[in-house]
């Protein structure tokens, strides 16, 4: 569990400012090996620049991210991103096999009979060992995700980073796909960094939940969730204790959006809007 | 099975074409003037021409220096392409460039070509392939340019090297685009292969097509001609074909696949 874990990753007043636009504007926060962090604010708070910031992507303003006391400057073998939009991040051209073996090919400290052997149980560990020589245009939705998901665990990361990963799919699919990370976050022992904005989906999942304000984001709270393991959709959300945190939560960035309000109005009105989205 | 297939989906497109080839022949054979051979002339004297080591005369140095330059035009656009579709810098010096050779008339530059040429195969090599090139290049350029920002990301993310990242992800994104230029490339080097042989040449078909009409061999004209826009309609096919194989997935994922 978190409390004894040591830190994996550090992210100290990170920054971003593209121009005159502050998309993000001071986040800190430890993650420790195996903790499950959600990552929960309004849309258009800069949820992913942050994840891009800290695996690398993108060099960060101010502030520094390190990982195993190392600093990320660029992209790093520990950390993988999953994007929102598996669509425009599979390769039509090359089948599900293939798009998993595809972050495998350039390494030179496996041969090939380990790079399958990765993909294969990758694949299945996803549910897809039927699927494996279609190609992703050719899968549902969740499929596709599940092609994205399965080809990050093939790398083998330390951290997961999943931006919004279940945004576009429908709510039993959705579902689905909570319970399988859940499940890939015990089998693999990954930690695991998710954005979303969906505030019942941030507890269900989490160790720890880190509220974002409004933009420019800080990180306004962390909440740790002290719900029993492994979760199950239907116990965990009746669970009087998920109800209190999740309200907790609400209520935190409900808050926050009210204080906000005299400054500035029209930030106000989109987190609320994406506040009534979530309820 | 395939064929009658053809014919059953064009049954109408080749009505037309039928229709047209009945109508010239009746109006030949009305008029017999001796620009107008009848259709039926036409395809004998096709017969007698081509069916003859006439074939191996003329046709085979066209389609031999077509094909070089082609290829050639392909390799190169292909592969600057790349380059400056993925370095931006690269990009916007040679843009205007790029845009201003894309604007020339091509045929123009055969004066050039013979000026510092000559008139042997090189000249018409490079004439096709500076023809050639440019919409294989600009296209290539504009689909290594288009690739989403999630592919490159991905690839980043994975860690690897800015070559692979062009071969393993923007290449095969921007192939639609790709084929797109190589098919208007091939039309122009069928038209530049003619041009440059009506120009300067001892052999090829578009020497052949021009003599014949200087010594009057009307018939022997239209025989030249024919042959062209079968070759034509025939390369054509051909590379579409080829097309659907290659990039069979972008037709999937943009739904278009047949079934």
């Amino acid at each position: 569990m978190p409390e004894n874990g040591t830190t994996l990753l550090n992210v100290q007043h990170i920054g971003k400012q593209y121009g005159d636009l502050l998309a993000v504007k001071d986040a800190t926060f430890d993650v420790k090996e195996s903790e499950f962090i959600s990552i929960v604010g309004p849309s258009g708070c800069g949820k992913t620049t942050l994840l891009k910031m800290i695996c690398g992507l993108l060099e960060p303003s101010s502030g520094q991210v390190t990982i195993h006391e190392q600093q990320v400057t660029s992209s790093v073998p520990e950390m993988v991103l999953v994007f929102q939009d598996y669509s425009r991040s599979l390769f039509p051209w090359l089948t599900v096999r293939k798009n998993v073996l595809f972050p495998l090919k350039n390494r030179s400290d496996l041969n090939s009979a380990e790079k399958e052997r990765r993909a294969q149980e990758a694949i299945q560990a996803v549910g897809l060992e039927d699927s494996f020589d279609q190609y992703p245009w050719q899968l549902s939705g969740g499929m596709q995700q599940r092609v994205a998901i399965a080809r990050a665990i093939a790398f083998r990361p330390e951290i997961l980073l999943l931006d919004e990963p279940f945004a576009s799919v429908d709510a039993l699919t959705r579902a689905e796909l909570e319970d399988l990370v859940l499940r890939l976050q015990a089998k693999f022992k990954i930690t695991v960094l998710l954005v979303t904005h969906d505030i019942d989906e941030a507890v269900y999942l989490a160790d720890r939940v880190f509220v974002l304000g409004p933009p420019p984001s800080v990180v306004i709270r962390a909440v740790t969730v002290e719900l029993p393991s492994p979760r199950s959709q239907t116990e965990t959300r009746s669970d009087p204790r998920f109800l209190e945190i999740r309200n907790e939560i609400h209520d935190l960035i409900t808050k926050d959006a009210q204080d906000t309000k005299d400054i500035e109005e029209e930030n106000t009105t989109e987190v609320r809007s994406s506040l009534s989205n979530v309820d | 099975m395939k064929l009658t297939r053809a014919i059953k989906n064009n049954w109408s497109g080749l009505l037309v074409l039928g229709l047209a080839l009945i109508a010239w022949e009746l109006l030949a054979q009305r008029d017999r003037s001796f620009f107008f051979p009848p259709i039926s002339t036409i395809f004998s004297t096709f017969y007698e021409v081509w069916f003859s080591p006439r074939f191996l005369e003329h046709a085979i140095p066209s389609l031999g220096r077509m094909f070089a330059g082609y290829l050639l035009a392909a390799a190169l656009g292909i592969v600057l392409g790349m380059l400056t579709g993925s370095i931006e810098s690269l990009y916007k010096t040679l843009e205007p460039f790029l845009e201003f050779m894309r604007a020339l008339p091509h045929a123009l530059l055969i004066p050039v070509g013979i000026l510092f040429l000559g008139i042997g195969d090189t000249m018409k090599v490079v004439l096709i392939v500076s023809s050639v090139v440019w919409p294989i290049l600009l296209n290539s350029t504009e689909g290594a340019r288009n690739v989403s920002q999630e592919r490159l990301d991905t690839a980043a993310n994975f860690g690897l090297g800015r070559l692979e990242v062009i071969r393993r992800v923007v290449f095969p994104s921007a192939l639609p685009m790709i084929f797109a230029g190589l098919r208007i490339g091939l039309a122009f080097a069928f038209i530049m292969v003619v041009v440059s042989e009506m120009i300067g040449s001892t052999n090829g078909i578009g020497y052949y097509i021009l003599n014949a009409q200087r010594t009057f061999a009307v018939p022997q004209m239209f025989a030249g001609i024919l042959l062209l826009a079968l070759l034509g309609f025939g390369f054509n096919s051909l590379f579409l074909w080829f097309e659907s194989k290659v990039l069979f997935w972008h037709h999937g994922e943009t739904g278009q696949l047949e079934g």
